[in-house]
């Protein structure tokens, strides 16, 4: 638990004054399930690691993947380093593009929540091992950074794991929330063991300090403590501040979600979506409906937690996760606050994975329609060839922004009949999820038309006719070698079907616009107007935080995107004899 | 067929639990997964029928010596026993378990004795704690059918095709142990498992993992009292770590001189060897075949890092030279793990390892990153 529990403070404060200091132990009669102990593994398990293990973990996949960087941020009071993962892949741009959000993700403030160092670590091992495999995983490498710390407060989380099964009222020992400053490691001197800094609550935003001997004492100033520090040196992995579009702080053990909340539509709305989004992944995940209850943080009401920093500060996404324990999904057992059982370590982690993965996915912007190919089937194979290709247009790099580049092949057609589209996007649209090659699916939770609306605009004698096109049995794509085929990532391409036989006398040399409606794995619409970098902006005077050049189809910077009508094809009269007989080109 | 005279008893019962149910207790630990034809948590038993009031431990001990028993050829004199139980309930627990392994494992004429179990009355059928999900419904279908005279061989033709269905037994054993989550009873049954059984179940690592942790520890406790040492070990290899270390520690307790070479050895060392068990070495268990054999699984993808920080627990004085020799390798995954090793030992000796290794001028490109990573290091450390 990490927040607003004044109940906590006075209750430590009552037991120091009684002078009833005593060591309680933990036993599986008490509890229900067996106490868990951790386990000298560097390997992820149904149960917890030890510190050395995560730490062997860490440090082998920095060794073994390119993509992982890892960098020391500070060092804790007893001199132990903090270390801080960044995975990105590549360079600082992608297709010329200017590089894409990031995320940062903090894990073990409060030591004796041992499942937010298993979440990050296990989101860090995801992510590394994932990439080149998992398309969503490695797009978002690719286009984003994403930092995790797994732990920061090390030196008390090997005070909890130094006493796996007894703990000193709620303070010390496996029960230890706060940092070692000012305390020894010896559970039996209990002089000291109300001590130390809580180190969310060491934050500037709404710092207040406190008793030393309560469980939220912030320390002696903002910043005080040196895994305080740390964090926000986690800053500097990122290329700028203005690269952060999203923050999560990771706790347990009431189940909650805290949101920082602005008083702006702009970052509110955002965040509010992000919210819902996150625990609609956890109810898919966890079969729970509620199982992260949302709770509003707003600026009166802050306390030095480092949500509220960097949500204020940075002006972003920004959340505690409360992963819940014990025994939330069953009944029957009485378990205690805080020691979330063995057997609840791989949901709690899976779970999470997938929110997170929300987080990297907002990090990333609204996608693109990069790419729109019209191409007829002239031999009946299936098959694109490239002299059946009629039109291509694509959006490439330039400067800042994006510009159109059309391509005419060759084609030969009478007017009428079947016309095939292939669009690319800049990133997977559907994962792709069961046996048999798999169908494309949403993010887990997430509830969009699995299928784009698309749909060609033609002018004709009769006035504008709008042809739908279908997926008629193809749609989303996965594989990258064949014809049509996705560009980058499985499930980046969407292939379809305009039939123009019903579409009456077509006028030549008009446009007819191709419009494509679809949300992206997030629930992003497409970036309308993809001439101008969407972006994550802070406010500045006159303009709150929030998507800028997010265009909507009428070409308004909603933040919230809209329908792409940037690919147009024009009929041109046949000429006569073989060659081409339709000139595609964009408006 | 002496069989025969379970049929009176059997009538006795079920037409007394028919008649009286309002005098009976419920039993609030029915497994929520089973559906009941009154529905879940409305079932209630005539005194004596309580399975709440069983001992279900003693029970499964007694069907382990019937089993073996029938195992034996010794069915109809097994059955004969069964049939002088005195209590209903347990009697008809006895009788379902005995045609499940006859149906399973006899031929036509064992198949006969199955007989008398279309006799049992559906909600009898429904007590019999050991009788899985699909059997019980194919009792109740059965039975069903039979008290309204109905096709009594369509019955036992689809009972013992069921039965017969050794890789469903398997299933639905396991779907049986997941139902029980009571400690007693878990290992009751366990008890009466036939140790092939029992390490089918160790063997099946994607179901035991999903099981709670006071189960997994019940099949393991189990093992380690069988001596089923090999059953045990294949369980360290697939079920999650901290069953396997608590099974393991047990076991490392009750020795009364370090054995680790026999550890290893029961192992079966490269062919078994899992995380887990690695994860359970002690420094009681260190010996040179030992460390002999950390050493070796260092550049091992699976193992390698269990095994780092195994002989780094269990035999320190030689985690140094192993590492040493590892950072000497030319394959990167074999050097990698003896960086992290110095890494994690982080003594002068091991930072100055770690710096002729980042200085190294030889030629090994697939090394580059790692003495990048090892500068890093030293800077950060320094």
């Amino acid at each position: 638990m990490t927040r607003r529990t004044p109940h906590l403070a006075a209750a430590a404060l009552l037991l120091a004054a009684g002078a009833h200091a005593q060591v309680s132990t933990y036993t599986q009669a008490g509890l229900g399930y067996p106490v868990p102990v951790p386990v000298d593994t560097a390997e992820a398990f149904d149960g917890f690691r030890t510190y050395d293990g995560l730490l062997t973990k860490g440090t082998e996949i920095w060794l073994a993947h390119e993509h992982v960087q890892r960098t020391q941020l500070g060092a804790t009071i007893e001199e132990r380093p903090i270390y801080g993962y960044t995975v990105s892949a590549g360079s600082t741009t992608v297709d010329g593009l200017p590089r894409q959000g990031g995320l940062l993700v903090a894990g073990t403030l409060h030591a004796r929540e041992w499942g937010s160092p298993e979440i990050v670590t296990q989101y860090l091992e995801h992510l590394a091992e994932g990439y080149g495999s998992d398309a969503v995983t490695t797009w978002l490498v690719d286009q984003t950074r994403i930092v995790l710390l797994p732990v920061i407060n090390v030196d008390g989380f090997l005070q909890t794991q130094r006493w796996p099964t007894q703990q000193y009222q709620s303070s010390d020992g496996r029960m230890r929330r706060k940092n070692m400053r000012g305390v020894d490691h010896d559970l039996f001197t209990f002089s000291d063991n109300l001590l130390g800094v809580d180190l969310n609550r060491n934050m500037s935003v709404g710092w207040s300090g406190g008793f030393p001997s309560s469980q939220t004492y912030g320390g002696t100033a903002p910043f005080s403590e040196p895994e305080s520090n740390a964090l926000l040196a986690a800053m500097s992995l990122f290329e700028d501040n203005e690269q952060l579009r999203c923050y999560y702080d990771v706790h347990g053990a009431i189940p909650a979600l805290y949101v920082v909340y602005h008083n702006q539509p702009r970052i509110d709305g955002a965040t509010q979506g992000l919210l819902n989004r996150m625990r609609a992944t956890y109810t898919a995940r966890n079969g729970v409906p509620n199982s992260y209850p949302g709770i509003s943080v707003f600026p009166n009401g802050t306390i030095g937690a480092t949500d509220e920093y960097f949500g204020y500060t940075f002006e972003v996404p920004s959340f505690t996760v409360e992963y819940p324990t014990p025994n939330y999904r069953t009944t029957g057992f009485g378990g205690a606050t805080f020691l979330l059982p063995d057997a609840q370590v791989h949901e709690v982690v899976d779970e999470n994975i997938f929110a997170m993965q929300l987080g990297a996915m907002f990090a990333a912007g609204p996608p693109v329609l990069e790419t729109a190919t019209f191409w007829r089937d002239a031999n009946g194979d299936g098959q694109m060839q490239e002299s059946e290709i009629v039109h291509k247009s694509r959006w490439v790099a330039d400067g800042d922004g994006r510009v159109r580049v059309d391509l005419v092949g060759d084609g030969e057609t009478p007017l009428g009949g079947e016309l095939r589209v292939v669009l690319q996007f800049d990133r997977p649209m559907r994962r792709f999820e069961g046996r048999g090659g798999g169908q494309p699916a949403n993010w887990p939770g997430q509830n969009w038309p699995l299928q784009p609306t698309v749909s060609l605009a033609v002018p004709t004698e009769g006035g504008t006719a709008t042809i739908p096109a279908s997926a008629s049995g193809i749609g989303w794509l996965r594989i990258k070698t064949a014809s049509p085929g996705v560009r980058r990532y499985e499930g980046d391409t969407w292939s379809g079907v305009v039939d123009l036989s019903g579409a009456g006398e077509i006028l030549l040399g008009q446009d007819a616009v191709l419009s494509v409606d679809v949300q992206d794995l997030y629930g992003f619409r497409l970036d309308a107007d993809p001439a101008t970098h969407a972006d994550w902006l802070p406010s500045i005077p006159g303009r709150p935080a929030g998507w800028y050049s997010y265009e909507s189809e009428s070409g308004a910077d909603t933040g919230l995107g809209g329908i792409d009508r940037n690919h147009a094809v024009r009929f041109a009269a046949p000429p006569d004899g073989p060659g081409t007989n339709w000139l595609f080109f964009g408006p | 067929m002496k069989l025969r005279t379970l049929i009176p008893a059997l009538a006795v019962a079920a037409g007394a639990l028919l008649a009286n149910p309002a005098s009976a207790a419920p039993w609030t630990e029915w497994p929520e997964w089973l559906e009941t034809p009154k529905g879940h948590g409305e079932i209630e038993f005539l005194p004596g029928m309580d399975p709440s009031q069983v001992d279900w431990e003693a029970a499964a001990v007694r069907w382990g010596g019937l089993r073996a028993q029938i195992l034996r050829g010794e069915a109809e004199s097994a059955l004969d026993a069964i049939a002088r139980e005195e209590s209903v309930l347990l009697r008809e627990w006895l009788l379902v378990e005995a045609a499940l392994l006859l149906g399973e494992r006899g031929g036509p004429q064992d198949r006969a004795l199955l007989e008398p179990v279309a006799a049992v009355e559906p909600e009898s059928a429904y007590l019999a704690p050991h009788c899985t999900r699909p059997h019980r419904h194919v009792l109740f279908d059965t039975a069903t059918a039979a008290r309204h005279g109905a096709d009594q061989i369509a019955f036992r033709e689809g009972f013992a095709a069921q039965a017969a269905d050794s890789a469903q037994r398997g299933a639905d054993l396991r779907v049986a142990l997941r139902a029980e989550r009571h400690p007693a009873k878990l290992a009751g049954r366990l008890a009466a498992m036939e140790p092939a059984e029992a390490r089918m179940l160790a063997a099946d690592a994607r179901d035991l993992s999903t099981f709670e942790p006071t189960q997994l520890d019940a099949l393991a406790a189990h093992l380690l009292r069988a001596g089923e040492m090999d059953a045990l070990f294949d369980f360290a290899r697939s079920a999650p770590a901290h069953n396997a270390r608590r099974a393991l520690d047990a076991w490392a307790a009750r020795r009364a001189e370090p054995k680790g070479g026999e550890l290893i050895e029961l192992m079966e060392l490269r062919r078994v060897l899992a995380p887990s068990v690695l994860a359970a070495l002690r420094p009681v268990d260190d010996a040179p075949e030992v460390r002999e054999a950390l050493a070796g699984l260092l550049g091992d993808a699976r193992l390698g890092a269990n095994a780092s920080m195994a002989l780094r627990r269990v035999a320190p004085d030689a985690a140094f030279a192993a590492a040493a020799d590892a950072l000497q390798s030319a394959d990167p995954a074999r050097a990698r793990r003896g960086l992290i090793m110095m890494m994690a030992i982080n003594d002068a000796e091991a930072r100055e390892a770690v710096r002729r290794f980042v200085e190294s001028t030889e030629d090994a490109p697939a090394l580059a990153g790692l003495r990048k990573g090892g500068a890093q290091w030293l800077g950060e450390t320094r």
